[in-house]
C-alpha cells in the first residue's frame, strides 16, 4: 500500500485479511457485501488465519472442489468442532467413536457403503410418502398460534418444526418427543466451536443419551418392523451385500438430526425475512402456492443455512492463481458462490421467478445433501401452511437480530413476527 | 467424426432425474429410479445435451469423455 495522498478513496481495495476480521470478528450483521468484496479481489481465493483455511468464494471453484472428492477429502472429523473431546474420559471416547462415523465426514469406500443404504430413503418418491406426516407435524405446531399474535419464531416454531418432522419420520414415539428435542439440541451443540469445557462435557453426555436411545429404537425395529425411516434403514442392504451394524447406523441417524435441524430452522427464519423484505413476493406466494417450490430454491440460493463447508487437500493442487499444498484445508464459501455474478444475473436480488437451480446450498458432488428432498418438502409445506393461515404475517415490533458469532451458520438469533 | 464416451457412477445416483431430462436417449432409469446408461458412446451431436446433464447432476456422477478418454468437462 502506498501512502495516502489525503484524497478520499471510497473504492480503495481493502486487504482480504481486513475483510476477514470483519467477517469472522463477531460483529457484522450483514456479511453479504463482504463476500462480494472478497470474490472480486485477485482470484477470489484468500487464506484466513482465523479459519486456518483457504476460503474459496467463486462458484466455479467451489463447485470443482465438490466434484473432486479424491483431491478434496471430507475425512475431517478431527479438525471439526465436533471432534473436540477429552480422550482420557471413557464417555468422551465413546462419543467420539460413534460421532466420527458420520458419513458426511468420510471418503469412499466407507462413504459409498453408507450412502448406498441412505439414498434409498431420500429419493423424491420416498419423500413424497412422508408429505402427510410432515404436514401433520407442521399443522399441529401452528395450531398453537392465532392471527395477530406476536411471537419470536426462532426459538419456537422454526426450531420445533424440524425436530417434530425428523422424530415423526424416524418413528420416535410421541411420548419421547420433548426429550428427543432436548437431546437433539444437545448433540447439535457439539458442532459449535464456542461450546467448550463444562458445556462441552454436558453436550457430550446429552449426546450419549440420544445415541443410547436411538440404539434401542434400532434394535426394536429390527425385532418388529414399522412404517418408518429406521425400519427402512434397518432393512436396507449395503452395496457390500450386508446390512449396517447398530453403531454404524446410529451415527447416520444422529447425523440426520444435526444436519436436518438447525439448517431447516434457518431456512424458515431466512425465508420469512426475505418475504418481509420483498412484500410483493410474499403476496404472490400467498395468492398462488404453486410458486413456492421455486421460491424456496431462491431462498436457499440467496441466504443458504450453511455459508461455509470444508475439505482437506490430499495432494498439491492449483485453484485459481493459488497452489495449495497437501494437507491444507480449503473452505468453499457456499453463499458467496450462490451470489457470484458470473453465474447469476443481478445476484443480490431476491427473485422468486428466476432459475436458481445452480445454487450450491446443498453443495455438490458425492456429499450433496442426502436429505435435500426432505428439506425441500419441509420448506414447501411450512411456507404454504404459514401463508395460508397468516397471509399478512409481518415483522414484529422488536427488531430481528442476526447471529454474528457463527461463521458457518448465520441464521437469525431472533426473528419476531406478527402473525 | 468420432463418438463420445459417457461414464456414469450409478452408485452415486440420487435419482434427481436431471440427466434424463437433458439427454433422454443416453440416460434412463431402472425400475427403482436410479440412473442407467442407454448409450455409452453417443454421437458428438449430443455434446451440448451431455454437458447439460453433467452440469445438472448434483452428485457429479456423470463423466463426458472424448474417444481418447479425456474429460470434456
Amino acid at each position: 500500500m502506498t501512502a495516502s495522498t489525503g484524497e478520499r478513496a471510497p473504492q480503495a481495495q481493502r486487504e482480504p485479511s481486513e475483510i476477514f476480521d470483519d467477517l469472522f470478528g463477531g460483529v457484522v450483521m450483514d456479511p453479504f457485501p463482504l463476500y462480494d468484496e472478497l470474490r472480486e479481489i485477485g482470484d477470489g481465493i484468500h487464506f484466513s488465519e482465523l479459519l486456518q483455511s483457504y476460503v474459496v468464494t467463486r462458484h466455479a471453484d467451489a463447485r470443482r472442489i465438490g466434484s473432486d472428492h479424491r483431491t478434496f477429502s471430507s475425512d475431517i472429523f478431527a479438525i471439526t468442532p465436533a471432534g473436540i473431546h477429552d480422550p482420557n474420559d471413557p464417555e468422551h471416547l465413546r462419543f467420539a467413536t460413534i460421532a466420527s462415523r458420520l458419513f458426511m465426514l468420510t471418503d469412499p469406500p466407507v462413504h459409498t457403503r453408507i450412502r448406498s443404504t441412505f439414498r434409498a430413503a431420500f429419493t423424491p418418491d420416498a419423500v413424497k410418502r412422508w408429505e402427510p406426516t410432515i404436514a401433520q407435524a407442521t399443522k399441529e405446531l401452528l395450531d398453537d398460534y392465532q392471527v395477530g399474535q406476536e411471537v419470536d419464531i426462532m426459538p419456537r416454531f422454526a426450531a420445533d418444526v424440524p425436530v417434530a418432522v425428523v422424530a415423526a419420520v424416524l418413528g420416535v414415539p410421541r411420548e419421547a418427543w420433548s426429550k428427543f428435542r432436548e437431546w437433539s439440541f444437545g448433540y447439535a451443540s457439539t458442532f459449535d466451536p464456542l461450546v467448550q469445557g463444562e458445556r462441552r462435557d454436558a453436550a457430550i453426555r446429552t449426546s450419549l443419551e440420544l445415541f443410547d436411545y436411538l440404539a434401542e429404537l434400532i434394535d426394536a425395529r429390527r425385532a418388529e418392523p414399522q412404517e418408518d425411516l429406521i425400519t427402512t434403514l434397518v432393512q436396507a442392504e449395503t452395496i457390500d451385500g450386508d446390512r449396517m451394524e447398530t453403531a454404524e447406523m446410529l451415527a447416520q441417524v444422529a447425523l440426520l438430526l444435526v444436519a436436518g435441524n438447525e439448517t431447516t430452522t434457518n431456512l424458515i427464519g431466512n425465508g420469512l425475512t426475505l418475504l418481509f423484505d420483498n412484500p410483493e413476493a410474499r403476496a404472490a406466494l400467498a395468492a398462488d402456492s404453486s410458486l413456492i417450490p421455486r421460491a424456496v430454491e431462491e431462498m436457499l440460493r440467496i441466504d443458504p443455512p450453511l455459508h461455509i463447508t470444508m475439505r482437506r487437500v490430499t495432494q498439491e493442487v492449483t485453484i485459481g492463481d493459488h497452489t495449495i499444498p497437501e494437507g491444507a484445508v480449503v473452505a468453499p464459501c457456499i453463499v458467496s458462490a450462490n451470489r457470484d455474478p458470473r453465474v447469476f444475473e443481478d445476484p443480490n436480488a431476491f427473485d422468486i421467478h428466476r432459475d436458481s437451480s445452480k445454487h450450491l446450498a446443498f453443495y455438490h458432488g458425492i456429499h450433496f445433501c442426502v436429505g435435500a428432498p426432505l428439506a425441500r418438502m419441509e420448506g414447501l409445506v411450512v411456507f404454504e401452511e404459514i401463508l395460508k393461515r397468516f397471509p399478512d404475517i409481518r415483522p414484529g415490533s422488536e427488531p430481528a437480530i442476526r447471529r454474528t458469532l457463527n461463521a458457518v451458520s448465520r441464521g437469525w438469533e431472533t426473528r419476531p413476527v406478527q402473525l | 467424426m468420432s463418438n463420445l464416451e459417457v461414464v456414469v457412477h450409478a452408485d452415486r445416483c440420487m435419482g434427481s432425474g436431471g440427466c434424463r431430462k437433458a439427454a433422454p436417449t443416453v440416460f434412463g432409469a431402472d425400475s427403482e429410479g436410479w440412473v442407467s446408461l442407454l448409450d455409452s458412446m453417443p454421437s458428438r451431436d449430443l455434446l451440448d445435451d451431455l454437458l447439460e446433464a453433467y452440469d445438472v447432476c448434483p452428485v457429479a456422477a456423470i463423466e463426458v469423455l472424448n474417444d481418447r478418454w479425456e474429460p470434456l468437462t
